[in-house]
């Protein structure tokens, strides 16, 4: 199961270079920007929350 | 008018409950929802029903757009939760189900506040039942909680409503605001708080989380329909525009995140992702402009949807396996395939995937309403 889900990430990020997306912003221009945004954020969540809970 | 007062479907449901057993109230339960969303098809707008009370103008009945919209809703809330219960028997569930849903159909069909008030105190009292009815000592001091919380939030809108009365010689409900002058500001800013309380507001907000996990498998799927949005409904009704409620909404969309990502509990993990899609609705209803409450309402109605699948996964998860901490559970596509499928359906309708109602509406008015602002 766990296969499955790397792959769909993996293809995610490769159909990221062939759709067309509407862009608001120059950041987007950015290859994978939403990938790489998506887990910096996520692991920025994570980090954030752990602190708040154990202080 | 053929039409009888709307929440008298689901309260004769209740009440039947009561007394049936077997087949005979499956029937009626799933009748009372559909017969009572016949019932509102054939209403007209305006005031249904109106008496006088010490001097003062109640419309206890009053049917426009907003309360119409609201009212399908809860009925299909209520249809979609009373199939998920057949299954239970106990009686304690299925009578206050119905007569919760019926209080919620009531509050919003409410023309003035007194009304709205004894509603308001109802949803605490016929809901506390389906926390209790989980029937261990954990769920009975989370209902205890909740109740007391409740009762709190209907005794602000209570004094709040006084001071309204006294000042304005008039107790319909109708745009309340926060700008007035002398005591009615008080009263103002009290009914604001009796509605934040019932909108898990940022630091009202530890009822929900605290006792929705608490309640039963199948209570949890009514919690999470009615009393949150009635609170989004009563701001919508009383509050829309007020800048305040667009810095509150953008909170309640934030920071319930940070305590979801790290909790272990799956069900405590969708109350917090309650209150993070009622932020959505109340930043909505802060824009306050006639599209931006369209979004907020119909998000109301995608939230009912989604997280009420999610939680009727949840709760098949809990009833299968007796657990539902995220760490000691794994492997479940193996043997819960369909509840699989269906929990990836509503994680995908809340993330908003293409296909889902979320995304046309991120497309219709999330998009069209940020372009106003």
């Amino acid at each position: 199961m766990l296969k499955v889900f790397y792959v769909i990430c993996g293809l995610l990020v490769l159909v990221d270079f062939m759709v067309h997306r509407h862009i608001y912003h120059d950041w987007e221009n950015i290859p994978a920007f939403y990938a790489i945004y998506g887990f910096i954020g996520c692991v920025v969540l994570v980090l954030i929350a752990k602190r708040c809970v154990s202080s | 008018m053929n039409s009888v007062i709307p929440f008298l479907p689901l309260l004769l449901g209740a009440l039947a409950a009561i007394f049936l057993r077997g087949w005979l109230r499956n029937l009626i339960m799933i009748a009372a929802p559909i017969l009572g969303a016949i019932n509102l098809m054939g209403m007209d707008h305006g005031v249904f029903w109106s008496l006088e009370f010490m001097g003062y103008a109640l419309e206890p009945v009053k049917v426009d757009k907003l309360s119409l919209m609201f009212g399908y809703l809860f009925h299909l809330a209520s249809l979609i939760a009373v199939i998920y219960a057949l299954h239970v028997k106990d009686t304690v569930q299925h009578v206050a189900g119905l007569a919760y849903a019926a209080s919620a159909v009531g509050a919003v069909f409410a023309g003035d506040l007194l009304t709205l008030f004894i509603f308001w105190e109802l949803l605490a009292l016929t809901s506390v039942f389906l926390i209790w009815a989980r029937r261990t000592d954990r769920a009975y001091s989370s209902g205890v909680r909740y109740l007391i919380i409740q009762v709190l939030s209907g005794v602000l809108l209570l004094v709040g409503l006084l001071i309204f009365a006294q000042v304005n010689n008039s107790l319909l409900f109708t745009q309340i605001g926060l700008q007035h002058e002398g005591i009615a500001q008080i009263g103002a800013w009290l009914i604001f708080f009796g509605f934040g309380i019932k909108c898990a507001f940022p630091f009202m907000h530890n009822w929900l989380t605290d006792a929705y996990p608490e309640a039963t498998p199948s209570g949890t799927i009514f919690l999470a329909s009615f009393t949150t949005k009635v609170a989004v409904y009563a701001f919508a009704r009383g509050f829309p525009g007020e800048e305040i409620l667009v810095w509150i909404g953008v909170t309640m969309a934030c920071f319930p995140i940070f305590f979801a990502v790290i909790e272990n509990d799956l069900r405590r993990v969708l109350a917090y992702s309650l209150i993070n899609q009622i932020g959505f609705m109340i930043v909505g209803i802060g824009i306050g402009t006639a599209i931006a409450l369209n979004g907020a309402v119909a998000h109301a109605f995608n939230d009912v949807i989604f997280k009420g699948l999610l939680m009727m996964t949840m709760g098949a998860v809990l009833h299968m396996t007796g657990k539902i901490n995220g760490s000691e559970l794994g492997g479940l596509y193996k043997s819960m395939p369909k509840t699989t499928v269906l929990c990836i359906v509503g994680a995908a309708s809340i993330s908003a995937s293409r296909c889902s109602a979320v995304s046309y509406q991120v497309d219709d008015y999330g998009c069209r309403g940020c372009r106003r602002l």
